[in-house]
């Protein structure tokens, strides 16, 4: 780690005492002093009952209607919310040769072990795209941006709402869960038999619960070109579409009781 | 123990003899607090149940978006493009170069041109004399033949890319066939094997080889051939595009297809930005062009004598921004057959 050198914000000794000698009031003032003293304690003890109750009322409120805190409450220093558990599954990989007498079996291995470079990349535009609530709650994707190429970067920020859950998604949505992924990753190799370049074909569909109490199934289907920039696997090119449509509610777990009265 | 509603608590503060203004003032603000905590905490009682109309309106995404790497320069690149007379077994780049064609993008206008060369053309072959064009590959290769056309033309040619019969054939049955409208009847079972009808049509390689090869059927013979392999090129582009729109993934079908069965000296990065530039090429106005000539005799050799007037005005015109202006465009050889100009 390097250190450096920051200039102070403040004044030294503007936020603190400093060694400025504390004032003592004259001995004749004392008693007005204490009474002074006491209401200044006194006065905002007065203030903090109602708000305390006030405060532990909507605490309440907010607690037993299931956490749907729709005004915002700022915690200094929360934990950020978990993130739904999400990968892709191993994908189908298709190889591209591109000199005739290459065996294009023969390239199998080195096209699997790229694929799997791949993944991880779709993987990570998926998560933080639609699934990670820190990001989607403030409508910020930087760990998306950040699989794209500098070249196709400005053009994957002006898709924003296409290629993440959007800007504005904490307004519109109180929860997102994956459903299900699937992705195939085609493999192009140039005549030495070294990756070229490859396309990743995605699936992607999620269940949103919207706060307005209705539900969306988020369809994402997207190909994605990859290059080795030197810095991992980058997306230079994309096609990307969002066909999402409305749900329906999900239907509660059956009850016990529910189970017996509908048996025969 | 005293309650703490607000009436009391006011009373309780203007009890204070001390500092009255100061003491209004913390009282106005608790009960702007509670004001604004108890308004706020019963705004949301509402949203317990749903209200459509208590947040932003909900729309459903439905978009599409995407970005291709396209060529951004504002000057044309030309290619020349080679289609070698070897025979099985024969070495490609030692043979006659019997289809001759530049083709020249323009990366910011998203025009192209394709301009035929007829192969018998009699043209000055750098350190070879004169000859006719076709026979510059056998005498250096295809790099012989770009200096040779370069010369010609006064323009820089920027890459080169070969193929040949089976490798022609081959490229068009990996990418599925092409789909050609057959402009006129083709009736040439003896040469080329060329049989086709008018109209929209895929073609398999072997097909597609006999619609290029064909000229004894043809009333201008190879200029009218030249004219044809021209249009093979603009119906491969506009597959292609079509294709790239529908499914982004298929330009590594092609790319593969055309690597495997050409030979070039296009850098592969250089080769993938050209791929992808060729999307995003308006091929409504395609160029689609021969040069013109007269046939004449050499040394009792048929050739053709290019017009060099119309020569150097397209070359002009395609230096310029890779786009031959209307009154340059020579007429087109298969025009009586077509009805066209």
């Amino acid at each position: 780690m390097v250190a450096v050198g920051v200039p102070p914000r403040y004044p030294s000794g503007a936020l603190t005492e400093g060694s400025q000698p504390p004032k003592t009031p004259p001995a004749v003032a004392a008693n007005r002093s204490q009474r002074n003293a006491r209401r200044r304690r006194t006065t905002p003890l007065l203030l903090a009952i109602p708000l305390l109750l006030v405060a532990s009322a909507v605490g309440l409120f907010l607690f037993t209607r299931g956490g749907e805190a729709s005004i915002p409450i700022p915690f200094i220093g929360s934990e950020p919310e978990p993130v739904p558990p999400f990968d892709f599954p191993a994908p189908q990989v298709g190889i591209e040769a591109t000199s005739e007498k290459t065996d294009v079996e023969s390239l199998r291995a080195t096209a699997e072990e790229a694929a799997a470079g791949a993944v991880p990349v779709i993987d990570q535009l998926y998560t933080e795209g639609f699934l990670d609530p820190n990001n989607w709650k403030d409508g910020e994707y930087d760990e998306v941006w950040e699989l794209f190429d500098t070249s196709a970067l400005p053009s994957a920020e002006s898709s924003v709402e296409t290629l993440t859950l959007g800007v504005g998604a904490g307004d519109v949505y109180q929860s997102v869960q994956p459903e299900k992924g699937k992705m195939k990753v085609r493999v192009l190799f140039d005549e030495n038999g070294e990756v070229v370049s490859m396309v990743a074909l995605v699936s992607f569909e999620a269940f949103a619960a919207g706060k307005d109490g209705t539900y969306t199934n988020v369809v994402s289907e997207g190909q994605f070109f990859l290059r080795d920039t030197g810095d991992g696997w980058k997306i230079y090119s994309f096609d990307a579409k969002r066909l999402d449509s409305e749900a329906a509610p999900p239907k509660p777990a059956p009850s016990a009781s529910v189970s017996a009265s509908t048996s025969p | 123990m005293k309650t703490s509603s607000p009436g009391n608590l006011t009373a309780a503060l203007t009890d204070s003899p001390t500092k009255p203004a100061h003491r209004r003032r913390v009282a106005l603000l608790a009960i702007f607090l509670v004001a604004w905590i108890a308004g706020t905490s019963l705004g949301t009682l509402g949203d317990s149940a749903p209200r459509a109309n208590a947040w932003p309106m909900f729309e459903l995404q439905q978009a599409h978006v995407g970005y291709v790497p396209t060529l951004d320069g504002t000057s044309p690149i030309f290619i020349l493009f080679l289609g070698s007379d070897a025979r099985p077994g024969e070495t490609i780049t030692g043979q006659r170069a019997d289809s001759i064609h530049l083709v020249t993008i323009n990366p910011s206008t998203h025009k192209v041109s394709i301009l035929g060369f007829p192969r018998d053309s009699w043209v000055p072959i750098p350190g070879n004399g004169s000859n006719k064009l076709n026979a510059s590959m056998v005498d250096g290769g295809p790099e012989l033949t770009v200096q040779t056309v370069e010369e010609l033309t006064g323009i820089k040619i920027d890459y080169w890319a070969l193929t040949w019969f089976d490798g022609f054939k081959a490229m068009v049955n990996d990418v599925g066939g092409l789909t050609v409208d057959v402009p006129f009847a083709m009736s040439d079972p003896s040469y080329s094997g060329a049989e086709f009808q008018p109209g929209v049509q895929t073609l398999d390689g072997r097909e597609a080889l006999a619609f290029a090869r064909n000229r004894h059927d043809l009333p201008t013979g190879d200029f009218g051939r030249s004219e044809d392999q021209g249009l093979l090129m603009t119906s491969a582009l506009a597959q292609f595009n079509k294709e790239f729109t529908k499914d982004p993934s298929r330009l590594f079908k092609w790319v593969g297809a055309g690597l495997r069965n050409v030979r070039t000296d296009v850098p592969m990065d250089q080769l993938m930005s050209l791929a992808f530039t060729s999307t995003a090429l308006n091929l409504k106005k395609a160029q689609n062009m021969v040069l013109p000539g007269s046939t004449a005799t050499v040394n009792g050799t048929s050739i053709v004598a290019l017009d060099e007037a119309a020569l150097a005005a397209i070359s002009n015109d395609l230096k310029d921004d890779g786009y031959v202006t209307k009154k340059n465009v020579p007429p087109s050889p298969n025009a009586p057959l077509t009805g066209g100009d």
